[in-house]
């Protein structure tokens, strides 16, 4: 009974000798820098190599191809001096703004609702028709009808954005309070827990796995919307960055507007996550 | 050994008290593919307090719908379960259940897993974690208080949904065949545990199993459950309830006297092909 257990490894022991320490920092060396970390730097790196090497030699022109020094001089440039009157912080503050917000509220109404809808058919048969409507719209079909409606600024892209991140946690959570076994439900009442409990302490929590799945497909839909609707209709934001440079041929604003999403994204992506990690440990392993 | 426990299985005695809870002709039919199933027929069974009853059966004969409908789950037919005096149709704490996989909320530590009946019954919070504590030293866990359920192996598993049901204090444990996915020597160990629970508790227990062996080292009384209908085929007192108590279980699994009698019950239970 006693062997049962599983336990991960203590790392640091108390008052580890010098000896010791320098083995334990091998060890966390060796976690951090694992075999498939080391290959995934190394062919980031072979890329670089190769892009180095394809400008250097001129193969195709420095318009379609900037260097990769051309690249971190644009950025250094956009740093200091911003792009076109607005600093490049703004114009990144601007998207997450326009992004968060909308995601903000996606959440607190997307997530209720489908619990609600995933506890009873009755009002998902109410609520699915339109979900299953204008979910798979491109949300730009609609964007156009709410720029007529809301004007060009942040309002129609907050509310484009909204519909973007709504359709994924609603359905997250329907599909998360389905997947609940019977048998919890029942321990929870005959552990004499009333209705409004079993929702906020059992539905809710059990469903979250599904709905961090559903937050991360949710946040890059919506981040996926959000540079196309800049795109289509801004004056400022990172996507409308990358449009107004393609108009005067600034291929290394583009490029380094491109690097800049791609590693937002990727951050945004790792956040969710590491919420997850944090907030779900015990995820896959019932 | 406590000698107000061994008083305390001097019963039943229907004279003496009233019946903690009472199944009354319990009828149970349900539609399949047309054709009309009797899972359940006339099953009338009185419990009183501190009562370890085993429900022996093949699978299909019924005995977890009759679970079911103890707790609530399920409505029967017809009849009724009757807790001290009133109707039991919905689950609630008077009733609690231990399942066949330990069904611990995963999100949740160990403490907080037993302390759930007590938050839910708005007891105090300093109260909740000693009445949690108290039982998980009952359950011999208190080191893994702090753990999240997939931390712990099945046995502890389900040792701690044992003691969650217990920390509810309700009128009657219901478990269905709750050590049947646990391997041999734990599921020995487990009844060990279960049987010490019972004598310093002394609450009235419902148990499901197909094992016979499990049935005559735990209960009081017990039942066998045939299919087609399900219906009581036998209900006997086990004779050896005293001797559990009193003597090594090992002498008393070799004794004359339990191989015949469990020959006796494996005779009396009647599986589908299927089963056996």
């Amino acid at each position: 009974m006693k062997a049962d257990v599983q336990k991960t490894p203590k790392l640091v022991s108390s008052d580890p000798t010098p000896n010791e320490r320098s083995a334990n920092l091998k060890i966390v060396f060796q976690q951090i820098f694992t075999t498939e970390r080391l290959i995934s730097l190394g062919s980031v790196a072979a890329l670089f190599i190769l892009w180095t090497v394809v400008s250097k030699l001129q193969v195709v022109d420095d318009m379609f191809l900037p260097s990769p020094a051309a690249v971190w001089a644009a950025f250094l440039d956009i740093l200091q001096n911003g792009y076109k009157g607005t600093s490049l912080f703004m114009h990144i503050a601007e998207s997450m703004i326009r992004l968060f917000s909308a995601f903000f509220l996606a959440v607190v109404t997307a997530i209720p609702l489908g619990l609600i809808s995933g506890y009873s058919p009755k009002i998902r048969a109410a609520i699915d028709p339109f979900i299953e409507f204008y979910r798979p719209l491109p949300p730009l079909a609609y964007y156009t009808l709410l720029v007529i409606w809301l004007g060009i600024e942040n309002e129609s892209k907050i509310v484009l954005l909204y519909l973007a991140a709504f359709a994924p946690l609603y359905i997250s959570a329907v599909s998360g309070v389905k997947q609940i076994p019977a048998d919890r439900i029942h321990g929870a009442l005959s552990l004499g827990a009333s209705k409004p409990a079993l929702f906020t302490q059992v539905i809710f929590p059990s469903c979250l796995p599904e709905l961090f799945t559903g937050l991360r497909t949710a946040i890059g839909f919506t981040y996926t919307t959000l540079v196309a609707a800049e795109m289509v209709a801004a004056a400022s934001g990172i996507g409308w960055m990358v449009l107004d440079a393609s108009k005067f041929l600034r291929s290394d604003i583009i490029f380094i507007g491109i690097i800049i999403m791609g590693l937002l994204a990727m951050l945004l992506d790792g956040a969710i996550r590491y919420l997850e990690y944090r907030l779900v440990p015990w995820k896959g392993k019932n | 050994m406590n000698t107000s426990h061994a008083l305390n299985l001097m019963k039943p005695d229907p004279s003496k008290s009233a019946p903690l809870i009472q199944l009354k002709n319990i009828h149970l039919t349900y539609q399949s593919n047309n054709k009309k199933v009797e899972a359940l027929r006339g099953i009338s069974q009185d419990i009183y307090e501190g009562d370890f009853i085993c429900v022996l059966g093949p699978s299909g004969c019924g005995k977890t719908s009759l679970l079911k409908i103890l707790a609530g789950y399920q409505s029967a037919t017809q009849g009724e379960i009757i807790i001290e005096g009133h109707k039991h149709v919905k689950p609630n704490a008077e009733v609690g259940v231990v399942f066949q996989h330990p069904n611990l909320f995963p999100w949740l530590t160990i403490q907080k897993n037993v302390e759930f009946s007590l938050k839910m019954a708005r007891v105090p919070k300093m109260v909740r974690r000693k009445t949690a504590a108290d039982f998980l030293e009952m359950v011999e866990l208190s080191k893994f208080a702090n753990m999240l359920p997939h931390e712990l192996s099945g046995g502890m598993k389900q040792r701690a949904a044992i003691a969650r049901a217990l920390a509810n204090d309700p009128k009657i444990i219901l478990m269905d065949e709750p050590f049947g996915a646990l391997d041999a020597l734990t599921r020995e160990s487990m009844q060990e545990h279960l049987r010490k629970i019972w004598q310093k508790t002394n609450k009235s227990i419902f148990f499901i199993t197909h094992d016979v062996e499990e049935a005559l080292l735990l209960s009081t009384r017990i039942l066998v459950l045939n299919a087609n209908p399900g219906r009581i085929e036998e209900n006997i007192a086990n004779p050896f309830s005293q001797s559990l108590l009193t003597k090594e279980i090992r002498d008393i699994r070799l004794s004359n006297d339990f191989v015949e009698m469990k020959e006796f019950l494996v005779s009396k239970i009647k599986g589908g092909p299927a089963e056996w």
